[in-house]
């Protein structure tokens, strides 16, 4: 019944059913310089052999040339720590997301991954002020709006000169603390405010391949959600609290799962894209309590279906591609550094690599 | 309208359509070539063989203006009666559409071609060494162009 029900909502407005390519992408050769240019840039991407070869590294001088000679920024001038590196990796980030905005003619889309960035580092903001805690090493300086007139903003309680979906999250975040005190829930919040801009501005956009982008972050999202809350037994109000809407599965299809039995998820995913990820990051839950699977594999479905860009030889979607994909081998790359900053035996930070492309 | 002009519009069509087809197919190609170029700026002599090909439907419907004026006697050696002087209506007809295949093949050749080439400039930006394979996937779009230069060809050099 719930399956049936899900395959519903997979033919409605935001398909995600499996398609042939020419179906996903449509061709915009406004794109045609920006694309030849990515394509170049795409032969940099990190290989599992270069990141072993980080992890070899003794020095983390030897790791920074290693770096700057696989294209990276050369950062900070005298790089003398593991932390130094950090530096590397931040300018590298600045460089990308500049790119992409000087290479796309659809700013709003651009503009928008840096966006993530406000709210990630709104999510830390309010984080410290709710926590009392210094996290300022958290913040990522490559949003649309500047590190230092976020952090006014949020210590003087004055939104202002911000964005008004800047505004918008602060007070969703807000109403929501007072009645609860739950500092879980500014994460969750923060990123439910993120997908609601994401879908304002993508869904009018009317581009197959990054509705389906949104569609998947989304769904994975909430299955991760769903997965957790059954397996720590939390309340069910913070599942309902927490479920994003947008995705191609509908909320209200999965609040009964919280209480059905594993096999019974399992089966409602296992005619969808996401059976593999569901039932393999579950098995795993099941057999050793630990969700480093789910995620892993929720990252391996983002990271097969970006991709696909690489079929797409004129529009947006390879330059979208390319900047999340990078974005994972950042996450990669800064794993290894902060391993080697807290000498972290080999084998461990292999274990808590992310999956990159 | 005479039997010149209507031939003369065939020329104008010939040379027009696969000219503006080569155009967008090259710009396209040249669009891609400089990104590329822009990274890794050793790849220009495959680059330049990708983004000159879409440009050979121009040159064929050149060539069929060419050919079509020299048939109605309006440039080369002189003749007691040139062509373009007893043209009728009919024939006018007739060499506007002997133009017709060179003028749409190319002009919608041209532009796939270019696709193809762009994609190709793409693919040689990530294995240099796989050049040869995009440029010869690209020249079956040209096949079609050839078609209709042909067609275009035997049509004007048919007995009149």
């Amino acid at each position: 019944m719930a399956v049936s029900r899900l395959n519903l909502a997979n033919t409605g407005k935001h398909p995600v059913t499996k398609g042939p390519d020419f179906f996903l992408f449509k061709s915009d050769a406004r794109y045609a310089y920006a694309v030849g240019r990515i394509r170049s840039l795409e032969n940099r991407y990190l290989t599992r052999q270069d990141i072993e070869r980080l992890i070899a590294t003794e020095e983390s001088e030897e790791a920074y040339r290693f770096l700057v000679e696989k294209g990276y920024a050369e950062g900070e001038p005298k790089v003398k720590t593991w932390s130094d590196l950090e530096s590397c990796l931040r300018i590298q980030r600045q460089e990308v997301l500049a790119l992409i905005s000087t290479l796309s003619k659809d700013t709003s889309i651009s503009d928008l991954f840096r966006e993530r960035y406000d709210f990630h580092n709104l999510k830390v903001l309010l984080k410290a002020r709710y926590s009392g805690q210094n996290l300022e090493h958290l913040l990522i300086d490559v949003g649309t709006v500047p590190v230092e007139i976020l952090t006014e903003a949020v210590t003087d309680d004055d939104y202002r000169s911000s964005p008004q979906f800047i505004s918008n999250t602060v007070q969703v975040v807000n109403t929501r603390w007072e009645k609860t005190n739950n500092p879980q829930l500014i994460d969750i919040l923060t990123d439910g405010e993120m997908y609601k801009r994401f879908s304002l501005v993508i869904r009018p956009f009317g581009n197959r391949f990054l509705n389906r982008w949104l569609d998947l972050e989304i769904d994975l999202a909430n299955i991760k959600t769903l997965v957790r809350v059954k397996w720590l037994d939390l309340d069910t109000a913070l599942l309902t609290q927490s479920l994003i809407e947008g995705g191609s599965i509908k909320e209200t299809e999965l609040f009964p799962l919280r209480e059905t039995p594993w096999e019974t998820v399992a089966s409602f995913f296992s005619k969808t894209r996401y059976a593999k990820t569901v039932a393999t990051g579950t098995d795993a839950l099941l057999k050793s309590d630990s969700f480093l699977p789910l995620e892993k594999m929720a990252d391996v479905t983002l990271i097969s279906y970006l991709e696909r860009a690489k079929v797409q030889s004129l529009g947006i979607e390879p330059l979208v591609a390319y900047l999340l994909l990078k974005e994972y081998e950042f996450k990669a790359v800064r794993t290894v550094l902060v391993g080697k900053a807290n000498h972290l035996p080999a084998e461990l930070m292999r274990n808590k690599l992310p999956e990159y492309p | 309208m005479g039997g010149l002009e209507l031939a003369l519009f065939g020329v104008a069509l010939a040379v027009f359509l696969a000219g503006i087809g080569s155009a967008i197919g090259v710009g396209l190609t040249a669009q891609v070539a400089n990104g590329v170029l822009s990274e890794q700026p050793d790849l220009f002599g495959k680059a330049l063989l990708l983004t000159a090909l879409p440009g050979t439907q121009g040159i064929y419907g050149f060539l069929i203006g060419f050919l079509v004026i020299m048939k109605l006697g309006l440039i080369g050696a002189p003749t007691d009666v040139p062509f373009y002087q007893v043209i009728t209506v009919g024939q006018g007809w007739q060499m506007f559409a002997s133009c017709l295949p060179v003028a749409f093949a190319g002009l919608l050749s041209a532009i796939h071609q270019g696709r193809a080439c762009a994609a190709g400039v793409e693919m040689t930006a990530k294995q240099p060494d796989q050049a040869g394979k995009a440029l010869v996937l690209a020249v079956f779009v040209e096949f079609y162009a050839v078609l209709g230069l042909l067609t275009s060809i035997l049509l004007i050099f048919r007995n009149w």
